[in-house]
């Protein structure tokens, strides 16, 4: 478990770096719904660095960064509703462990 | 299949101690739709509005809209759900139409999706035209995020069928029929149009991001082919509450606008052949898995086009493209159709994801869009959820206590199947 101390496009940043240094980006950096892009928390599964590097999974994590700028550009922090975001993060989070769990369960990706 | 729409059209609503339609006016009783949906031990407290269009009248925050109609076979309900499962899009339906439950529940103090049902509001939302009948529904203490998110879901679909209950014996207004056979006869009827199909893709990502068919979470599905009148038919409904603006509501599932349109040009320019789900799940593997199997099944189903919709922002954006990637490459003609976020004036990269096959692409609006909310003469909801709506930034809230929102917040605003009111220019 790796904290960034910083905002949400901060943890992209970070993702985008470790994607280009041959990690595994198991899920997308960006939310569903626009309005979760406004979360000052964002939790995205990285696994280990991998052989090669992704040019598809860099791609994504580069686009996620361009995509949050637009959406976000105006935005000042809302930080009466941290509690909420924190606890969708962590929730969307569990789902996508979740998730990973029904990819494994009958074989080893 | 052969789907009947028998439509009563609606042109007022009324609290009353009976439900009935007389002369277009739809009267709910009241305390029987309280009792409806108290009949989960999980609801503390209901309570029941009128909005009508042209009041100024605000509601926030959505959690969902339902369109209320009665079915004569019996199976009333949504099946799978709230009715045992049973096979839907045959048979005939009463459908009360321009009526609307729109159900409020705020799960999360962030949560928007306002509807207004008069000014510049109303021209961004489908439900401004509609009467709605609003229900607030608190849930006893103690719940988890989840628990009330199910409580309030599945009220919004009782009180829509006791609602639906005064269409049982309306006068019936216009009859619509809708008839598609198996894909074999349409294509002996129809040989020489292309086949198309078209992919529904939908949120399945957790709490507040979710779809159900017949009950099942889509996440728990690899893409699907059905019959695009189960959807018409109450088959599909919504779990989704946060993506206001292009979030599919259950009511735009039962009036699925690019699945109407496609059925209109059936037998004239294409053979329109099914639809299929294909769910947007957040793994990268689950995502490539989901698109590839997309591809594959459009192939061995013979289309020759393919329509995909997308649901939300963000990371949908990917299996988009990646979809579209697919098809192409398998020769199969591909248009999307989805929103874009390309910021205040229109002028950013409208999508996170881009791709060289993607060139038949319909925009659905730009969710960035800034608009005015005069201030309203009433709030049905949650006061809280109508200060948050004001957008976080310098100035947009005015001296008058006008707001200045982007369209993120307004329901169906930018809805990727088509059914609201944005459209597009060729300049």
């Amino acid at each position: 478990m790796l904290f960034v101390e910083g905002t949400f496009r901060d943890v992209l940043v970070k993702v985008r770096d470790m994607v280009h240094s041959g990690h595994k980006l198991v899920t997308h950096p960006l939310f569903a719904s626009s309005r979760m892009m406004f979360s000052p928390f964002r939790t995205v599964i990285v696994g280990k660095e991998q052989d090669g590097v992704s040019p598809e999974e860099c791609q994504i994590a580069e686009e996620s960064i361009i995509s949050y700028d637009n959406l976000t550009a105006r935005r000042k922090r809302q930080p009466e509703h941290d509690g909420d975001y924190a606890e969708m993060d962590r929730l969307l989070y569990l789902a996508s462990l979740e998730e990973i769990e029904m990819l494994n369960s009958s074989h080893v990706i | 299949m052969r789907l009947e729409q028998n439509l009563i059209y609606i042109k007022d609503v009324v609290l009353g101690d009976v439900n009935k339609v007389e002369d277009g006016v739809l009267t709910v009783d009241v305390e029987g739709l309280k009792a409806a949906v108290m009949v989960d031990d999980k609801v503390k407290d209901v309570k029941v509005d009128i909005a009508k269009p042209g009041e100024k009248v605000r509601i926030v925050p959505v959690k969902d809209v339902i369109e209320p109609r009665f079915r004569k076979d019996g199976r009333n309900g949504f099946p799978g759900v709230t009715t045992k499962y049973e096979e839907t899009g045959n048979g005939a339906v009463n459908i009360l139409k321009g009526a609307a439950i729109v159900t409020i529940g705020d799960m999360v103090g962030f949560q928007e999706g306002v509807i207004d049902m008069w000014g510049e509001g109303a021209r961004w939302t489908p439900f401004s035209e509609t009467f709605n009948i609003v229900v607030d529904i608190t849930p006893i203490d103690g719940l988890d995020p989840h628990q009330h998110e199910v409580v309030v879901r599945l009220a919004g679909l009782r009180a829509s069928t006791f609602v639906g209950l005064a269409a049982e014996n309306a006068a019936i207004d216009e009859t619509k029929v809708f008839e598609i056979g198996t894909m074999a006869e349409e294509t002996a009827k129809y040989p020489d149009l292309p086949k198309v199909l078209y992919v529904q893709m939908n949120i399945a990502q957790g709490l507040l991001h979710d779809t159900f068919f017949y009950g099942v979470d889509l996440k728990e599905i690899i893409p699907t082919w059905f019959h695009p009148f189960e959807e018409l038919d109450n088959a599909v409904i919504s779990g989704n509450c946060v993506a206001a603006c292009d979030k599919i509501t259950t009511y735009q599932h039962q009036n699925n606008a690019l699945t109407y349109d496609l059925y209109d040009q059936h037998g004239k320019t294409i053979n329109f052949i099914g639809n299929i789900f294909s769910p947007e799940l957040t793994t990268l593997d689950g995502k490539f898995r989901n698109c590839d199997y997309c591809a594959k099944l459009c192939d061995q189903l013979g289309a020759d086009g393919v329509i995909v919709s997308e649901e939300g922002y963000g990371n949908p954006d990917s299996d988009l493209v990646m979809i579209c990637k697919r098809l192409e490459k398998r020769g199969i003609k591909t248009a999307l159709v989805t929103d874009e976020c390309s910021g205040w004036d229109g002028t950013s990269q409208p999508l996170t994801d881009t791709a060289a096959e993607a060139v038949a692409v319909v925009s659905s609006g730009n969710v960035s869009k800034v608009i005015d909310l005069e201030p309203a003469d009433k709030v049905l909801g949650n006061l809280k959820s109508a200060q948050t709506l004001a957008g976080g930034w310098d100035g947009c809230v005015e001296e008058d206590g006008s707001l200045k929102v982007e369209l993120n917040a307004v329901i169906g605003a930018t809805s990727e199947i088509g059914y609201h009111y944005a459209s597009v220019k060729l300049y």
